[in-house]
Formats: C-alpha cells, sequence, structure tokens
C-alpha cells in the first residue's frame, strides 16, 4: 500500500515538473471574457464585436449614420469579381476552399499541421494563387484586402470558430501569439494589451480604445484614416508603428501566431466584417 | 530494503525534478537571458574598447561596425524601434557629406537605442506574463 502511495507522490510529482506554466486557451478565454465583464458589466458578450461604437452612445450613432452607406462596399463588390475571375489555367479561388469559399472566414486562422504553421485567410489566398501558377498578391490592402472582405460577407453572423489542436506545435504558435500580445515594446514600451485590455474604453488623444475583445470579427474593415479597407495584419503594424516599434513583415509568423491568440480570444462572437472604423 | 530507505529513493527521484520546476522554466527568456549575457559580455568588451578609444578619438568606421552589430542582435530578438532605422540611415547620409562629428552623435544614439531594445526583450521575455489577467 506504501508503495503504491510513493509511487502516485513520485508521478505526481513529477507531472507538475513538466506541466507548462501557462494556461491553456480555454482558460485564457475565460480569464479574458471575466476581466471584459468586470470592466464593462453593461455589455453583453455579443456586444463586443462592435468595438468602441458598443461603448460610446455618441461614436455609435455617427457609426450607424456611416453604416447607412457602408463605405466598405465596393471592395465587397470588387472582391466578389476577383473571387469569381479565374486564374491562367482556368481554376478559381473557389478550387482551393471548403465550400468553393463561402461562409468560411469563420475557421481562420488554423493551425496546418502539414505545414506546421499558422494559416490566416490572406495567406491561404495567396498559397492558392501561387499553387495555380499566378503571382501573390501584396499583403495588406488592395486587392487582397478585397477577396477577404468578400470572403467575409459570406461569413456574416458565422461565429469566429478558431481552434488549437492538441498538438505541440499549434499550442506553441498559440502561446508565442500570446506572449505577443502582452510584450511591451517599441519606444513608448507598449503592449497590444496595454491599449486593448488594461486601458480599453479610456481615451487616448481624441480616441477611446477598444477592448482586444471582439475586434477581429469586423476585419478587413474600412478605415477612415486608409480610406480603404485593409487588413487586421495592415492594422497590427499599423499600431506597432504608433508604440515605435519596427513592424514585421504582413504574414510573417510573429503577426501569424498573434493573429491566431487574437482571434481565439473572440471564438464564439459573430462575424460582421467588413466593418467601418475611424 | 527499509521503509525508510524507499522513501529515500522515491525523494531522491523526485525532488530534483520538483526543484526544476521551481526554477524559472520559460525556455524563451533562458534563452533570451543566454543570449543576452554573451551579447552584454560582448557590448561590455565593446564599450571597453570604445571607451579607451573615446579618450583619444572614436573611429567612425568602429563606431558603425558597432551599430551594424548591434542592429543584428536587436532584430534577431524582434525589438527594433522604428526609430532607430532612420536615425541609422542619417547617420550613414552625415558620414557619406563628411560630416563625421554629427555621424558619431547619430550612430551613438542609434547604438544606444539597439542596446535598450534588447533589453526590453529580455524583460519582456521574463515579464510579459505581469499584463496578463488573472482570474479573481
Amino acid at each position: 500500500m506504501k508503495r503504491k502511495i510513493y509511487l502516485s507522490l513520485a508521478v505526481a510529482c513529477s507531472m507538475t515538473a513538466v506541466a507548462p506554466s501557462f494556461a491553456d486557451p480555454i482558460t485564457d478565454n475565460e480569464t479574458v471574457r471575466t476581466y471584459f465583464a468586470d470592466v464593462f458589466p453593461e455589455l453583453a458578450i455579443e456586444d463586443y464585436v462592435d468595438g468602441v461604437y458598443a461603448i460610446d452612445q455618441n461614436l455609435r450613432d455617427q457609426w450607424l449614420q456611416i453604416e447607412e452607406f457602408p463605405p466598405y462596399e465596393d471592395a465587397v463588390d470588387e472582391g466578389k469579381v476577383l473571387f469569381d475571375t479565374p486564374f491562367a489555367n482556368g481554376k478559381s479561388y473557389a478550387n482551393c476552399f471548403d465550400n468553393e469559399g463561402v461562409g468560411i472566414k469563420q475557421n481562420f486562422p488554423y493551425f496546418d499541421m502539414e505545414k506546421n504553421k499558422v494559416v490566416t485567410l490572406e495567406l491561404a489566398i495567396n498559397e492558392c494563387r501561387t499553387h495555380n501558377g499566378e503571382q501573390p498578391l501584396d499583403y495588406g490592402k488592395g486587392a487582397i484586402a478585397y477577396i477577404s472582405s468578400y470572403m467575409a460577407s459570406t461569413s456574416s453572423g458565422e461565429l469566429i470558430n478558431v481552434t488549437v489542436p492538441d498538438n505541440a506545435a499549434a499550442q506553441a504558435a498559440y502561446e508565442d501569439g500570446k506572449e505577443f500580445f502582452y510584450s511591451r515594446r517599441g519606444q513608448l514600451n507598449m503592449a497590444c494589451a496595454t491599449c486593448h485590455m488594461a486601458s480599453a474604453g479610456k481615451r487616448l488623444r481624441a480616441d477611446i480604445l477598444s477592448p482586444a475583445l471582439g475586434q477581429v470579427s469586423h476585419f478587413p474593415a474600412f478605415r477612415s484614416k486608409w480610406d480603404d479597407v485593409g487588413t487586421i495584419q495592415r492594422r497590427y503594424a499599423g499600431c506597432n508603428t504608433q508604440i515605435r516599434s519596427k513592424p514585421f513583415k504582413l504574414q510573417s509568423e510573429q503577426y501569424r501566431n498573434l493573429e491566431y491568440f487574437h482571434t481565439y480570444m473572440s471564438n464564439g462572437l459573430p462575424i460582421n466584417g467588413p466593418g467601418t472604423r475611424k | 530494503m527499509t521503509k525508510i530507505n524507499k522513501l529515500r529513493l522515491v525523494l531522491l527521484l523526485t525532488v530534483p525534478v520538483v526543484l526544476s520546476a521551481c526554477s524559472d522554466n520559460d525556455d524563451a527568456a533562458k534563452a533570451v537571458n543566454s543570449t543576452m549575457e554573451q551579447e552584454q559580455a560582448h557590448s561590455k568588451a565593446v564599450n571597453q574598447e570604445a571607451k579607451q578609444t573615446t579618450s583619444k578619438e572614436v573611429h567612425l568606421q568602429d563606431l558603425m561596425h558597432h551599430v551594424a552589430q548591434a542592429k543584428r542582435h536587436a532584430e534577431m530578438h524582434g525589438f527594433v524601434w522604428s526609430t532607430t532605422d532612420a536615425l541609422v540611415e542619417k547617420g550613414y547620409t552625415e558620414a557619406s557629406k563628411g560630416n563625421e562629428k554629427v555621424a558619431k552623435t547619430i550612430f551613438q544614439e542609434a547604438k544606444l537605442q539597439f542596446e535598450l531594445s534588447m533589453e526590453q526583450a529580455k524583460y519582456a521575455a521574463q515579464h510579459w506574463q505581469l499584463l496578463v489577467p488573472e482570474d479573481d
């Protein structure tokens, strides 16, 4: 009997020793939601897809007026034309994606076990092109953002469903994205979390900082500052520049992993992109 | 084997493993620490060398070399500041115009910024969890 106790003790101690020091993704999400529920007790979970427009009524009224004639509509139309235009080999984007590319945005990004990396929608669009003998598109804005906007529009209302499989590399990618999100960087020594967790809802000069939860739901987004639609990674690069950190290349491993973590955070929230932002 | 010996054996096997878990088990932090320690040692040597030269004259070429090294290290950690590359570029421009004194001042600032960004990388690797909200 005592031998069994000793062995159990030894096994338990060994397991404690090798257990990771970080929380699992599901616990992370619960923690984030609990945190925001304390900060914004008046908001329902689905309200977060509206970003700052769920927090400030004056801004919300202006935003709703803009949404009456959505500035991203041309991008969605242009994206559909591009999406439907066959490649030189006669194939099209529809041949590269599940369900012919319709209503699938909520499943991106995902961890590809064969490629051993996080695949975002924009990366998949370009991989589809190169696989069919076409030149890849520039990331961030222009045609790729239009195609992505169209694909997002076909997922409207679908719930974000990003998974972190029980795989060491996938979990490492998630954890890497999490570390990026919470790491202070740049000359201003700020992390994504500094603005979008700790200071969410507070003013930064004339702007109100949006909560991280729900941010990905409306991308690609038409930003007044850009006067065009852009991808979430274009926004990451912009945020990094604002805190005086040298931005990474769009679709770099760092930004893909960040997008993986950032999107997982919003699991269960509906896709409402493309959206409009300042 | 007596009961006490059995207990000793179990403790002997488990204690080192448990202790290893109690130590800083963040591999990334360790890796950065290790690299940073090497870099700091290197940096000290470079600074020592620079100080010796400064008393007389810092050679612009040496400074440019040190900046290039610091840049490589900082980029490796992914914490380069957006302000620094512009400084380096400006330094090269001034150097090409023959404004050696101005170029040196700019390169010194660039080198300092690279070093600070590496310190930031080290801090982030060890302390990023501080910003993660905790469950009550």
